[in-house]
């Protein structure tokens, strides 16, 4: 039996969103929001919900225009596609009218401009089925400029930064024949900063040095002073330098006093 | 399992040319490639699966209509749907990525499974396989390079004819060069 991770605390928010969505009262809007930083599992969360759903996704790139929005939805529900933004919103309207199958979209920040967020609206109005928007923190603060599309989101849901109970249930996956003690897995959880790809990241390099030195069991104290990946950049060489000749002249000029 | 999978290449074929069609008899459907033999076993099967439904008879000639389904409302959730969406949305993936994103309660999916998918997938150059440095000597890292649109990819044996002389195959009546 292959583990799910059906457990971690953004995919089961994301499930239980669509769910509330999907079970609404019939006076009730049927959009709802899901943000929060990139690189929390949000695309995890999307990718499982969208599996268990058999839901509709698509994920909008920065230079996509109505147009292109619209092709790209029709493209995914297997519409033959029709000329101009009306035709193909009726289209869509009408197909997802009848499945009722929720609709992901993915990056929903690029909505924002080119009037895009307009048009979702506008699918959403014709079909009344579940349209889940998925994206960036700021996503709810700027979607209050539509008023129109304001008032129709049923639950804002912010994700949530990967906590040592997430980390626990990654271990079956990255690590499964390796015991990671907790203090271990603490400073792999504080130093990933919400990111659910560097816990995974982290894991998977214990499991790999604890199996090298043919061990079963990985604590803090084994792990010792390793540095783990932590997502910030190198420090550039020539700001290094800069700062090592800014101290020199602090010295010089401290030494003139 | 899809209903669209669910019948064989050809018949599919013949109904790609067909589905859009208001109304058509038995002659139309021997017109696009079915024998006097097997139309009626085509079209028995149409509307035992859904795609079709009997409309009136006219004199001798059965008169059926396609019935108005799109391709992807067909499109139940099967572990392979699952599989291709998941590699869709992911773009770079290990076999046991899709298996982890794909294994939902609607459906079991196991590291077995996703594994074979992907090498399926990868012969036959719709994933290329990526080597990365932080992953050497571990599982494989595939990239979608193909992304063919919404319904997954599947295994299928097609029955043609081969033409020895000429390194050929005919399959109904085109000719495809090997």
């Amino acid at each position: 039996m292959t583990p799910t991770i059906a457990p971690l605390r953004n995919v089961a928010a994301m499930l239980g969103l669509i769910e509330q969505v999907q079970s609404r009262a019939i006076n009730l809007p049927g959009m709802a929001t899901f943000y929060g930083p990139s690189g929390w599992g949000k695309t995890t969360a999307v990718t499982f919900a969208a599996n268990d759903f058999n839901a509709h996704c698509v994920q909008v790139k920065h230079c996509w225009t109505k147009t292109y929005l619209c092709g790209a939805i029709m493209r995914e529900l297997g519409l033959k596609e029709v000329r101009g933004v009306a035709a193909m919103v009726d289209a869509i309207g009408n197909q997802l009218a009848i499945t009722d199958r929720p609709l992901i979209i993915d990056d929903a920040q690029y909505l924002l401009r080119g009037g895009m967020i307009e048009t979702v609206r506008d699918i959403y109005e014709s079909c009344q089925a579940p349209v889940i928007l998925v994206g960036e923190e700021k996503l709810p603060q700027d979607l209050t400029k539509w008023e129109n599309v304001h008032n129709r989101i049923l639950e804002w849901m912010p994700a949530a930064p990967c906590s040592l109970t997430d980390a626990q249930h990654l271990i079956p996956f990255y690590s499964p024949d390796i015991t990671i003690k907790d203090d271990l897995l603490e400073a792999i959880v504080k130093a990933a900063g919400g990111s659910i790809g560097r816990v995974a990241k982290n894991l998977s390099r214990v499991r790999e040095l604890t199996r090298k030195r043919g061990g079963k069991e990985a604590s803090l104290h084994f792990w010792g002073d390793r540095g783990f990946d932590t997502g910030q950049p190198p420090q550039r060489p020539r700001d290094q330098q800069m700062l090592a000749s800014a101290q020199i002249v602090s010295l010089k000029a401290g030494g003139r006093k | 399992m899809t209903e669209e999978v669910s019948i064989t290449f050809h018949q599919r074929r013949i109904w790609q040319q067909l589905h859009h069609l208001p109304e058509f008899d038995h002659a139309a459907v021997i017109e696009r490639g079915a024998t006097r033999s097997n139309v009626a076993a085509f079209i028995e099967r149409w509307i035992r699966i859904g795609l079709v439904e009997f409309v009136r008879k006219d004199g001798k000639n059965r008169i059926y209509r396609p019935v108005r389904k799109a391709s992807a409302e067909a499109c139940e959730a099967t572990p392979r749907g699952s599989m291709w969406r998941t590699m869709r949305l992911l773009g770079t993936f290990t076999a046991k990525d899709v298996a982890i994103h794909s294994n939902t309660s609607r459906q079991a999916v196991s590291h077995g499974t996703a594994t074979n998918y992907c090498a399926l997938l990868a012969s036959a150059g719709i994933l290329r396989k990526v080597k990365r440095s932080d992953t050497k000597n571990k599982a494989t890292t595939y990239r979608l390079i193909r992304n063919l649109g919404p319904l997954p990819p599947e295994p299928a044996r097609i029955n043609c004819l081969k033409d020895p002389n000429a390194d050929a195959v005919y399959f109904g009546d085109q000719r495809i060069e090997l």
